[in-house]
């Protein structure tokens, strides 16, 4: 057991200095006039697309995205953070829309067309894995970096976020923050889930001749409906 | 074992490739983090709050790792110290086997390349992947990383394509997009089929038992998703208190590194999956290793080279990296982190000459976004390797004479003046194209990669003195 002897050298290896007093204050973050322009730009600026839905139905929008991205089925975890959105669970498309019937909003986890339960883990892997476009509910925006906040916790799990290769973000308007300093005075990482994830775009490489390619491991696709919201 | 730098160079210098595509990929790290800091109206505030706080974590590091290992623990992970890198590889070989778990999915972590784990998981018979592009280009390549942020970097894509040609039956491309794709298509399989995921860890936070991997690819996010089990290994210097001071770290990590304000993902993981979650891995575990680390704090003046957050810059602004590269320093860090950290991880015999390559021409610190000040550290160090110097003992007494010679000169203005008038005198002899050359030992060779400037007709004092006498 080696806890105790490495305790011990990094005491004595700590008494060797004089005290460091630890910063109390923080330095200051921008804040911003108008938060929605500035994530949308930098969201853009990072490959994203960014979608205002705020005076349009959301659903809507959602199929725009979907006829764009050339698919007719969503997955997603939880049918109240979609409410949230103002979005029907069952979608209502716009007359339009070439393949009406088609589109449906699914629970991943069970009651759909593609049942996948994860009690099974290895078994129905494959089948979440091969899932295509999937929609998550943001618990926060970030203005500043064009980020979004992804949380775990019950009913939602960490994988139908990053596995497809197009992801749909609906994000409430009363939850986009300035900057990073204000997603922490709001959650204490770990305490409503085993996992968060802050995403900024697409997944991303310049491994090979620095050169950027989209959709590494996560989404290739990356959308943020900004809506109203409950709050 | 001795780890050497000057044999190596010469091969990098000469490789006519390599020195085509390394200057101009380190030009375009070094715009791109130039650009992203300069956006930042308060970047030098957030360095030096960088700077407190790890200096103060450090100060205090036995009480952040113990408050760190509760908060980790109460979350329902388990927490294993290691004293040395065999320690760790011990515990994470005994864990496989227990658990009976062949492959291992890897994100990329310097800690893992300090500790062999790649080749120790080799030979104890698993099958460990990694799912980062670049590492993966290296781990096919049978490489080590050439820089510590992006390890394929003197890779060109004909070479990949070489690569993955011959290792994974890709057709012939020139498109990087086919190539990736094909990366992520043998990656995602790899991933549903591993048992267990080890990544490495940027920053844990010991205030909420959070550990936070910085990452583009999502391959981390993978990695701590999918296997039942997820270790992640940390160095014992990465704790910092609070969960706030990240708003700092990870804006001067992501800008330092990459150039970008954000990174594409930054993993916030709080132990195993939870009651409800649909997913996740069933078992967590924390690996925090020691390595020779306890022994860099012990030394007030040489702590602060713990407070490194491997972003890399360093690497991309020295002058002597962009000429040799990663590979020559034998080494896993590289530049002139490398230089410091090597030397203090091993010994000062064991790495005699990392101290020494550095121009000390202080980029480095002026990049740090932590404000380590690795010039002095160097110095230092030099000292040290200097003290205890017996493998350069035959080049001793040359230099010393030269040192006290050049001493004698310096201390009186007429000496240096008579010198400067004699090199003067006789340097029309040995200026061959505007530059000096002494084709005699010990000169000889010295100047291959060097110019030596001639000295200038008049001296600045001679050129003081008369610009005086015209005023006049």
């Amino acid at each position: 057991m080696s806890r105790p002897r490495i305790l011990q050298k990094v005491r004595s290896a700590c008494g060797a200095g004089a005290p460091v007093p630890l910063p109390a204050g923080y330095p200051e973050a921008p804040r911003f006039q108008d938060p929605v322009e500035v994530f949308r730009r930098e969201l853009e600026a990072v490959g994203g697309v960014f979608l205002d839905a705020r005076n349009r139905s959301p659903a809507e929008v959602l199929s725009q995205v979907l006829e764009q991205t050339g698919h007719t089925e969503v997955f997603w975890e939880e049918e109240k953070i979609f409410i949230k959105h103002g979005l029907p669970y069952r979608l209502r498309l716009p007359e339009s829309f070439s393949t009406p019937n088609l589109v449906f909003s699914y629970h991943y986890q069970g009651r759909v067309r593609l049942p996948i339960t994860l009690a099974a883990h290895s078994i129905e892997l494959d089948r979440l894995a091969a899932i295509p476009v999937s929609a998550s509910s943001a618990a926060f925006g970030i203005a500043e970096t064009g980020t979004v906040v992804q949380t775990v916790g019950p009913g939602r799990g960490r994988l139908l976020n990053v596995l497809p290769e197009t992801h749909i973000v609906f994000l409430a308007h009363g939850d986009l923050l300035s900057n990073m300093d204000q997603l922490f005075e709001r959650i204490r990482p770990g305490e409503k889930g085993s996992a968060l994830t802050l995403v900024t775009g697409p997944s991303r490489t310049a491994d090979i001749g620095k050169v950027l390619v989209k959709g590494m491991h996560g989404p290739r696709r990356w959308f943020v409906i900004l809506t109203e919201g409950g709050g | 074992m001795q780890l050497r730098i000057r044999p190596n160079t010469s091969a990098v210098l000469s490789d006519a490739t390599l020195q085509a595509n390394l200057k101009p990929a380190l030009e375009k790290s070094l715009l791109s983090r130039d650009r992203a800091v300069a956006e930042v109206s308060n970047w030098e505030e957030l360095r030096q709050h960088a700077h407190d706080v790890k200096a103060h974590t450090l100060s205090r590091l036995d009480h952040y790792l113990q408050e760190l290992e509760r908060k980790v623990m109460a979350q329902g992970g388990k927490v294993v110290w290691a004293d040395t890198g065999a320690e760790a590889l011990e515990f994470i070989v005994g864990l496989l086997q227990e658990r009976e778990i062949k492959k291992v999915a890897k994100s990329k972590t310097m800690l893992g390349e300090e500790i062999h784990l790649n080749e120790e998981l080799e030979k104890a018979q698993f099958d460990p992947v990694e799912t980062d592009l670049g590492e993966y280009i290296i781990q096919l390549s049978r490489e080590t990383p050439f820089h510590i942020v992006t390890p394929a970097l003197h890779k060109s894509k004909e070479e990949v394509v070489e690569l993955f040609g011959r290792e994974l039956e890709m057709p012939p491309t020139d498109d990087v997009e086919a190539i990736t794709a094909t990366a992520r298509a043998v990656l995602r399989r790899h991933f549903l089929t591993a048992g267990a995921g080890i990544t490495g860890v940027n920053f844990g936070v010991a205030e909420t038992g959070t550990l936070v991997v910085v990452e583009n690819e999502g391959n981390v996010r993978l990695c701590a998703s999918l296997p039942e089990v997820h270790i992640a290994i940390m160095g014992i210097e990465k704790v910092i208190p609070r969960a706030r001071d990240l708003a700092v770290f990870l804006k001067l990590l992501s800008r330092s590194a990459t150039g970008q304000k954000s990174t594409s993902y930054v993993n916030f993981i709080n132990g195993p999956r939870r009651e409800g979650e649909w997913d996740g891995p069933r078992e967590f575990y924390l690996v925090l290793v020691d390595n020779g680390r306890s022994r860099i704090l012990a030394d007030p003046e040489l702590r602060q080279t713990l407070a490194c957050i491997r972003c890399g810059a360093c690497l991309n602004v020295c002058p002597v990296y962009q000429r040799i590269g990663g590979h020559a320093y034998g080494s896993t860090y590289q530049g002139p982190i490398g230089a410091i950290l090597t030397p203090q991880l091993t010994s000062a015999e064991e790495a005699p000459e990392h101290p020494f390559a550095s121009s000390l021409c202080g980029a480095c610190y002026e990049t740090c976004p932590v404000k380590i000040e690795i010039p002095h550290i160097l110095l230092k160090l030099r000292e040290r390797v200097q003290r205890s110097r017996q493998r350069l003992a035959r080049h001793l007494p040359l230099e010393a004479w030269a040192m006290q010679f050049w001493a004698w000169a310096m201390s009186s203005p007429g000496r240096y003046g008579f010198l400067g008038k004699l090199v003067r005198r006789v340097q029309p002899y040995f200026v061959r194209e505007g530059r000096m050359r002494v084709p005699m030992p010990p000169f000889s060779g010295w100047d291959r990669y060097r110019d030596l400037p001639p000295l200038p007709e008049k001296s600045f004092r001679e050129q003081f003195h008369a610009l005086d006498k015209e005023e006049k």
